[in-house]
């Protein structure tokens, strides 16, 4: 347990000094923290839109983003919620312009879940499960308010605390969430588990 | 569906999510021996959890694609409740003119007709035969005013004082123009 927390002083120590690079204009330290943040990135793009063909379009303007508005992280300790919101932005953004699109297109394309063409083959089966199927069409029908907390603590298991200083949420706010989540889902897949 | 009280129900979820406090653990291992119920929303909620787990790590590492709106995220709902508004006015409006179109008809000036296929009247002029012709009176005119405008062209036969109605579309028509209190 003590490891664990000392893992975790260092690794957020480590955020920190990359972040006070970034304000100091390093590119190296954008690389670092792109490296670092992407999976986190595209897993906030998810619990907002609940959607994840979006993703790279959303990414791409949040990393520019970051380098042009480093400058107004006033607390550098407090560069995860502003992160966030620049995702949040983004991503309403992008799924605005989504629509526009939609709109002046003749096809439309219709709301697909699709396996990605992909080699890692032992995962190619996973939305083929009846159960992960419905699950994850169940996560997306989530109202966004109860799912952003639901896929910030199950992709990276961040405390209540964590996901309410994001979310700038009270730590009872986020768990009531939860709670309602966890409920809704399994209401919706009665019969499945 | 929810089998278990709201206070079991929390202490099943601080514990999955490692937020359960020691004291509360006791409450918790309590509750679950003695509630079958518990017990199965537990079950149900560590099934939920870890196929949670995968699925999002598969969605997140794009290796499946979850593309079109969910109409939930906060864009979402709005977009919901303008096409929620957009379909209620539209759907009003059809009803008004629907309506309005069934009030006219209720009033309309061929109402009695007995064969409303056939034309009511016809132009006065020598080609028309005089069977064709159809004097109108005043109170039916007055009955189907909300026509007159629209769909039948009302024609004065001066000489014999006589106001003649032609019903537009079915009948080549000339307009002529009316004078004098009616």
């Amino acid at each position: 347990m003590a490891d664990m927390g000392m893992m975790q002083a260092a690794e957020q120590d480590a955020d920190l000094r990359l972040v006070e690079a970034l304000v100091r204009k390093d590119p190296l330290a954008l690389e670092a923290f792109v490296r670092r943040h992407e999976r986190w990135v595209r897993g906030v793009v998810f619990g907002i839109a609940g959607r994840n063909d979006l993703a790279d379009d959303v990414i791409q303007q949040v990393w520019t983003a970051v380098w042009r508005q480093i400058g107004t992280l006033r607390d550098p300790t407090a560069w995860r919620a502003w992160l966030y919101g620049l995702v949040r932005r983004a991503t309403i953004d992008a799924g605005r312009r989504w629509r526009r699109r939609r709109r002046n297109e003749v096809t439309v394309e219709p709301e697909v879940l699709t396996r990605a063409p992909s080699t890692t083959q032992p995962d190619q089966g996973l939305i083929a499960d009846e159960r992960h199927r419905r699950l994850l069409e169940a996560i997306r029908s989530l109202p966004s308010i109860y799912r952003e907390p639901f896929v910030l603590k199950h992709l990276e298991g961040w405390s209540y605390a964590e996901i309410g200083s994001v979310l700038g949420l009270p730590v009872d706010t986020v768990e009531t969430r939860l709670v309602r989540a966890r409920r809704l889902l399994r209401e919706m897949l009665q019969g499945a588990l | 569906m929810r089998s278990v009280d709201e206070r079991t129900e929390r202490r099943i979820v601080r514990m999955l999510d490692g937020e359960l406090a020691p004291a509360d653990q006791h409450e918790l291992n309590r509750d679950l021996l003695r509630s079958p119920q518990a017990r199965r929303v537990l079950s149900d909620y560590r099934d939920i959890d870890r196929l949670a787990a995968e699925v999002m790590t598969a969605v997140v590492d794009g290796r499946c694609r979850v593309a079109g709106p969910t109409g939930r995220t906060w864009t979402g709902r709005r977009t919901v409740l303008w096409s929620g508004v957009f379909a209620g006015l539209a759907a009003a409006a059809i009803i008004m003119v629907v309506a309005g179109l069934t009030w006219q008809g209720d009033h309309s000036i061929d109402k009695g007709s007995p064969d409303r296929t056939a034309p009511i009247a016809l132009r006065p002029q020598e080609t028309a035969g005089p069977q064709h012709l159809v004097p109108v009176g005043m109170d039916l005119l007055n009955r189907g005013q909300r026509r007159i405008d629209r769909d039948y062209v009302g024609v004065f036969d001066e000489a014999r004082g006589t106001l003649y109605v032609f019903e537009v579309n079915r009948t080549r028509t000339v307009r002529i123009p009316v004078a004098g209190d009616l």
